[in-house]
């Protein structure tokens, strides 16, 4: 226990600041353009779930499940890996969420869209600026290191918080919303010890 | 002026005129770095070496590999030669071998790896992908990292030695834990090297350890010699103070790594840089004049005044 406490966040990440974002620099050189394609998939997202039926939600979910199949197969495995062994963690963390949202389907009946409310409000927004604000900008950062939803995980675990936002809540957006959860955590405790 | 103190005027301005007609590259290959002894060799060690945490952990980049390679060449042409590294560090042993390879693996190199994990099998298995990351048949010196399995690694790798296959085995912790433990297995076990954080704002070494490692006749490698960067970082902007040039410090890095490596117990310390212009410097400390105890004090009692 005395030995944990001399360790500081700083200790646990195997990188710089200025090598992830070259990591994030050749993910995004040389996998373009399909940034354009998840950039599409976000707007029809923001019009299926503003205008929602039963159809519709299942191929939200559908997409919400190929995102973190791509995240997790395409920038951990293939890109995040080779700098940090533990990628292959979180790795799992995004594939095991979108295996969650492809069998969402046998408990869609347990979702349901909430009609109004603040809460949806807040969790349209959230997602919008996820998906269509290069927050990247504020941090400094260029246009070669812009992720969008579908693409970084940053943006995809807080996109899908706020979808689930416009979810009335119960035991099952809790689920969904857990993976979405621990990412932002250590997401954030990542930042932190970079900086 | 005397007639004699004119004749050496003239002797130094002829001197100072022919180094300064030579090109820098020529002076630096002509001077040659400190070294230090292995006690158990006798073997020549440069004092400063190149760690490889975080700076060489760069994936398959191919542009931040060659700018590796680069410093990896700089290293080598400023006269250094133990490269340390560990299976912990993400993609640096393959980065590390990348650059040898590509530099035809240079004479001075003292290969220094690392065993880490918990199963003394796995550990084996460790090795052998160590070394076809670095490309060498032949380890200078294996360490159990953070001391994890230390019993059973330790058995492999004397073994590894006394059948040829590895010329120098160590143990390794960092800042400041586990020095019980260490002091435990210096004591029973017949090690080569030990690897400590020691840097002038880190002295906790300095009560038991460094002793024993002289009485026990073990080379210490001193790993964080600038702190993680942190020293130079506070540093950076303040004035070197002037008598820093009586034991030729051009910047704060040889301020802090002279320091370091003029402890008599310690053999090496391994600065890690991803900047060329950082390695210069670093290598600088490998050359003139060293402090000796009092100045050593004094360097202390400065930077506690900044």
């Amino acid at each position: 226990m005395e030995e944990w406490s001399t360790y500081r966040i700083r200790d646990f990440l195997l990188f710089s600041e200025e090598i992830l974002l070259e990591v994030v620099d050749a993910y995004n050189h040389d996998l373009w353009p399909w940034q354009i394609l998840w950039l599409g998939l976000a707007v029809l997202i923001l019009v299926l779930i503003l205008f929602p039926n039963r159809l519709r939600l299942r191929l939200v979910f559908g997409l919400l499940a190929a995102a973190w199949a791509w995240v997790g197969f395409v920038f951990h495995l293939q890109y995040f890996l080779p700098i940090n062994w533990a990628a292959r963690y979180s790795a799992g963390i995004f594939l095991a969420e979108s295996l969650l949202f492809a069998l969402s389907g046998t408990f869609l009946d347990k979702l349901q869209p909430d009609a109004s409310g603040p809460r949806r409000n807040l969790g349209l927004i959230i997602f919008a600026l996820s998906a269509f604000v290069p927050m990247e900008f504020v941090f400094g950062q260029n246009i070669s290191h812009i992720m969008v939803f579908g693409w970084g995980p940053d943006r995809t675990a807080l996109g899908t918080i706020g979808l689930l936002l416009t979810f009335r809540q119960g035991w099952w957006t809790m689920i969904l919303m857990l993976p979405a959860v621990i990412w932002c955590v250590l997401a954030l405790l990542m930042y932190y010890g970079l900086s | 002026m005397q007639r004699r103190e004119f004749l050496e005027f003239i002797a130094l301005s002829a001197a100072s005129a022919v180094l300064a007609s030579r090109p820098y590259h020529a002076v630096i290959a002509q001077e040659q770095p400190i070294t230090k002894k292995i006690p158990s060799t006798g073997a020549a060690l440069p004092v400063i070496g190149m760690g490889t945490w975080i700076t060489f952990n760069v994936g398959t980049s191919e542009k931040l590999r060659s700018s590796r390679t680069d410093i990896t060449r700089e290293f080598f042409h400023r006269g250094g030669g133990l490269i340390d590294s560990s299976p912990m560090y993400g993609s640096s042993e393959a980065v590390v071998g990348h650059a040898l390879s590509n530099l035809n693996f240079p004479k001075t190199l003292f290969s220094a790896t690392k065993v880490w994990t918990s199963s003394e099998k796995e550990g084996r298995e460790q090795i052998q992908e160590s070394r076809k990351l670095w490309k060498v048949n032949v380890f200078d010196l294996l360490q159990v990292h953070n001391l994890e399995g230390w019993e059973g690694h330790l058995r492999t790798l004397f073994k590894m030695k006394e059948k040829g296959e590895l010329r120098y085995v160590g143990v390794t912790t960092s800042h400041g834990r586990r020095h019980d433990e260490v002091e435990k297995i210096m004591r029973q076990q017949p090690l080569d090297f030990i690897q400590i954080t020691y840097n002038m704002r880190d002295r906790a070494v300095e009560g038991r350890l460094l002793g024993l490692a002289q009485d026990r006749g073990i080379a210490v490698i001193a790993n964080r010699p600038l702190d993680g960067g942190d020293l130079t970082r506070r540093l950076e902007g303040k004035p070197l103070p002037s008598w820093a040039r009586d034991v030729d410090c051009q910047n704060w890095a040889q301020f802090l790594l002279k320091w370091v490596v003029s402890h008599p117990a310690i053999t090496c310390a391994i600065p890690a840089t991803s900047k060329i212009e950082h390695m210069r410097e670093n290598m600088g400390a490998s050359r003139g004049r060293m402090p000796d105890a009092a100045v050593r004090e004094k360097m202390i009692k400065h930077l506690a005044s900044l």
